[in-house]
């Protein structure tokens, strides 16, 4: 066996004058998620998938990873964060600029992830990959005592290599190498983008279904098509999958219909459609036992896949947060009027993400922007590809 | 300075080459190497003017064949391996498979000259990988080949080969045959970066 390249090469931090010349919100190691607090002290990635979040930060061309700080530093300024509570918010490693798994970022993986746990911290870990994970990994990822860690893996099932440029196998290797190996941590089948016409075909529903039988969860979404990804897609001559961009994720009504139809198992009363979920923190805190800490409970239709024995541990958790302590959180963090609270969300005005979520994962209840209104069934989906949507205009 | 290594494929169009070395390039830079990737030579001769596929001329190949030598060389100082998606050989193929072709005889003292300039290249590269053509693979539909020209330049390609008894790893139209090649290619960067004088890369 050939010595592994990496064995004689570190990875090298970036000088202050080279991080100065990044754009500003790349050189920001850490960002308030929907999934959790986000540390990115490790940028660039040689995996083009042709759809990355990456594209949004100017960072697509920086192909070999390099460090904005060491491991340490990182963990003690996540952990200092204004917007981090020990045990509760979750938390998500290098899940925005590059891949947790490569072999030359993977030490620093379990590197924070070892100090994460050293700390006594009980909050959830996403690590999301796509690229190889093998049983000695699994050993390191079994060994956190602390942390409740998940490793998310992205498969496409994309067959066009222009968008999809890595091989599948790698990550469909790698979900059933987690999960034959589980034991503290648990493993996800994150399949996305579903785009139509490219991956939601029945034999590519078919192999996903396959696949997520060596999943504790899956969760399905669709494809964030931003300008920038759009303008990717034109000049590398790759067909446009929709007429327009959008600022949430694109999910079309009709491939979610189909995709729940084939998952359907109408035997099974108790998890009519298996350990399938829409959201990425539902199929989380669902392989941990747990109820979802953003609240999803309260969008009652994202509810109606789900496995009974979760509604009902999602359910007992669910409570309205006390009106005068969210309206003077809310006020502490700059909200420009007094919040409301519905059934379904507390309303904000003047709040962006990061606070939001702050509230949400504080309360393990919705929090919505009220100049940002989610519309039934398409909770955090654009209007694009549903008919509800066409008829409201 | 290390001088980088040199990995180069040769092989007729819609082989899957590109997608292979895309492969390997990131295989490469998920370990944290400076990698470069030399390709895209048929699209610049064109926006030059010049001919190309069966259209292909002795002026036309040696600009191919140059430029490609020109490219590797512009990424010794900032890559530490350099792939190149089309060997020289590809030109040289091209070239007497378009004579063939057209049904031209060739002139020796040139066809001659541009082989010597290929085989003054063949040095430089630490593994040479060859795809072969699968008759069973159907062309992409967007591309406008010409089959029999496409053919012709797989068996220009393999008869080069064959008469300089090069040193090579075959690529057939299989996934095993694919992965064999990727973990040659890392087999072959490990050994010659863990027996190399190594500096951490000047950022």
């Amino acid at each position: 066996m050939a010595t592994p390249i990496t064995a004689r090469r570190s990875l090298p931090l970036l000088t202050t004058e080279q991080i100065s010349g990044l754009k500003k919100e790349l050189a920001d190691t850490i960002e308030y998620r929907k999934s959790g607090l986000s540390l990115n002290h490790i940028i660039g990635c040689p995996l083009d998938c042709g759809y990355c979040v990456r594209h949004l930060f100017d960072n697509f061309e920086l192909k070999t990873p390099r460090a904005l700080m060491s491991d340490e530093a990182a963990v003690d300024l996540l952990t200092s964060h204004s917007y981090f509570q020990p045990h509760i918010t979750p938390i998500q490693i290098f899940n925005r600029a590059t891949d947790p798994m490569l072999p030359v970022v993977k030490p620093h993986t379990f590197n924070v992830l070892r100090l994460l746990d050293e700390r006594g911290l009980t909050n959830h870990v996403l690590v999301i990959t796509r690229w190889r994970v093998d049983a000695e990994d699994c050993a390191i990822l079994n060994s956190f005592t602390n942390i409740k860690l998940t490793v998310l893996v992205t498969h496409s099932g994309i067959s066009d290599p222009r968008i999809e440029p890595v091989d599948s196998r790698i990550a469909a290797t790698s979900l059933r190498t987690l999960y034959d190996n589980s034991e503290r941590y648990r493993t996800i089948l994150y399949w996305r983008p579903i785009v139509p016409g490219l991956n939601d075909s029945d034999a590519d529903i078919d192999r996903a279904l396959e696949l997520s039988k060596h999943a504790h969860a899956t969760v399905f979404t669709g494809l964030f098509f931003r300008d920038e990804i759009a303008a990717y897609y034109a000049s590398h001559d790759i067909p446009l999958p929709y007429d327009e961009t959008a600022r949430r994720k694109i999910m079309p009504e009709i491939s979610e219909r189909r995709i729940l139809e084939r998952f359907h198992r109408s035997t099974d009363s108790e998890a009519p459609y298996g350990a399938l979920f829409r959201k990425t923190s539902c199929a989380v805190t669902y392989a941990h036992g747990e109820a979802d800490y953003n609240g999803h409970y309260g969008i009652r239709e994202l509810c109606d896949i789900c496995p009974m024995s979760q509604l009902a541990i999602c359910k007992a958790a669910w409570v309205k947060p006390d009106l005068d302590t969210v309206t003077s959180q809310a006020r502490l963090l700059g909200a420009t009027s007094d919040p409301v609270i519905t059934d379904r969300a507390v309303i904000v005005e003047g709040l962006n993400e990061p606070p939001r979520y702050w509230l949400q994962h504080t309360h393990g209840y919705q929090v919505h922007d009220a100049a940002k209104p989610h519309h039934h069934r398409r909770h955090g989906r654009a209007d694009i590809g549903w008919r509800e949507a066409k008829e409201e205009q | 300075m290390n001088t980088p290594i040199h990995i180069a494929i040769t092989g007729t169009h819609s082989t899957g080459k590109t997608v292979l070395m895309r492969r390997a390039e990131m295989e490469l830079r998920a370990t944290g190497l400076r990698v470069a990737r030399v390709h895209g030579l048929g699209k610049r001769a064109a926006a030059l003017g010049l001919p190309k596929m069966q259209r292909h001329t002795a002026t036309s190949t040696e600009w191919v064949i140059a430029a490609g030598i020109a490219d590797e060389l512009a990424h010794t100082t900032d890559s530490d391996v350099v792939l190149t998606d089309r060997a020289p050989i590809d030109a040289i193929a091209y070239y007497t498979a378009a004579l063939e072709f057209r049904g031209e005889p060739s002139k020796p003292s040139t066809t001659e000259r541009l082989e010597q300039l290929v085989a003054s290249q063949a040095p430089r590269y630490e593994l040479l990988l060859a795809t072969q053509l699968d008759p069973a693979e159907p062309v992409v539909a967007t591309h406008d080949y010409d089959p029999r020209y496409r053919h012709l330049v797989d068996r220009h390609i393999h008869d080069w080969l064959f008469k300089t008894a090069s040193t090579y790893q075959l690529v057939t139209n299989t996934d095993d045959s694919r992965d064999q090649a990727i973990a040659l290619i890392k087999r072959r960067v490990a050994f010659y970066e863990n027996s190399a004088p190594y500096n951490d890369p000047q950022l």
